[in-house]
């Protein structure tokens, strides 16, 4: 019996430490699998992030504002961004999802503004295009309308200058 | 002399001049274009900036340096990627006429955003680690690059012709483009080639 129960017991320690060895091997690379896949999504989110506070930027800059601050912060996400790719090729996957999260962040607040600046610059826009539109409408009647009077006047004196021409022309055929 | 009709003509030339004068604030903003010719630049120089006077002799883990440049003349804010790439002498270089990236893996990358007419310079420190060398190949097992090390495990092979072991470190640009909402290579790059010594 007690033979018996240390065989048993053998044998579920020799089970034990197989089932061990197999898992103590395979759980490291499954977590780092884990991590791995966690960093390279955290990098994908804040490539995202920052290339569309990027089209915001241009966006603004395209409605005639001044971007220069906008860009020097969206640059420095941009070089973070880059460190935690080169990071995530190194296999630092834990340093990489850190500095990505850090990026979404700083990314987004520049986007935000970037949309605020751009409204206000496009509505600024609009609204000189249309004083513009108005200058020039009132600016081109005022000058076409003075234009008209001033051949009038020319006209007026060429045909009286004409009219006096003529009947000399007229004395002369007489005689 | 000039007769009235001559007269007529010269006023409606001269009301059309000053019209279109006055409009000319509202039609430049209308009309609007890019001037010039659209381009960045990217080029290497040594490290003391000025001249082209490259790394060339390289041993195992001694520290090298050049300066990467890049110049946005593209009208409007740019986003750069820069990859560096190596390669030895049978892998394929990158296609400008086609606009085909070489297809080897990126090693290290630079992201930059500059305005238009801005230019972005940074050093950039590397050395070869690993170097094992056989009669006829030459085998780099790592390159670190600004302090970063990156396994490589490449081989270069023996160029008669030029007497050595040599392997190109090479840079590519790439452009964000928003209608694809993703990068594509812009058409340059630049490298330099680096004699493996023992």
């Amino acid at each position: 019996m007690v033979s018996e129960l240390s065989f048993r017991g053998r044998r579920d320690l020799i089970a034990f430490s197989v089932l061990s060895v197999i898992l103590g091997s395979g759980i490291p690379e499954i977590v780092s699998a884990e991590v791995r896949d966690e960093a390279y999504m955290s990098i994908q989110v804040a490539d995202e992030a920052v290339s569309s506070a990027f089209e915001a930027v241009l966006i603004a800059e395209d409605a005639g504002a001044n971007v220069s601050t906008l860009i020097l912060r969206l640059n420095k996400s941009a070089s973070l961004l880059a460190e935690a790719k080169n990071l995530f090729r190194t296999d630092d996957y834990v340093e990489a999802a850190a500095l990505a999260d850090h990026i979404v962040e700083l990314a987004h607040n520049v986007e935000d503004e970037a949309s605020t600046l751009g409204g206000l610059a496009s509505s600024e826009r609009e609204s000189f295009l249309k004083l513009s539109l108005i200058s020039s409408i009132i600016g081109i009647s005022a000058f076409l309308f003075f234009m008209l009077i001033l051949w009038r006047r020319f006209k007026r004196a060429y045909i009286q200058k004409s009219l006096k021409l003529r009947p000399e022309v007229a004395s002369h055929a007489q005689t | 002399m000039l007769k009235l009709r001559d007269f007529e003509s010269l006023f409606l030339l001269v009301s059309l001049a000053g019209s279109l004068l006055i409009a000319s604030p509202i039609l430049s903003s209308i009309f609007a274009s890019g001037t010039g010719e659209k381009f960045s630049e990217l080029y290497v120089l040594g490290t003391n900036g000025m001249d082209p006077v490259y790394p060339f002799n390289v041993k195992a883990n001694d520290t090298h340096g050049i300066i990467l440049g890049i110049g946005n003349h593209m009208g409007s804010s740019s986003y750069y990627a820069l990859y560096v790439k190596i390669r030895n002498q049978r892998e394929s270089l990158p296609n400008s006429t086609a606009n085909m990236p070489s297809n080897l893996p990126a090693l290290y990358e630079y992201r930059v955003l500059l305005r238009d007419g801005e230019v972005w310079q940074a050093p950039l420190d590397f050395s070869f680690g690993d170097l094992y060398f056989s009669s006829n190949s030459c085998t780099l097992r790592s390159l670190t690059i600004d302090g970063l090390t990156f396994h490589v495990d490449k081989v270069g092979f023996w160029d008669s012709e030029s007497k050595g072991f040599f392997f190109q470190l090479f840079f590519e640009l790439w452009i964000y483009t928003p209608e694809s909402k993703g990068f594509r290579f812009h058409g340059r790059y630049v490298g330099i080639w680096l004699k493996m010594t023992a």
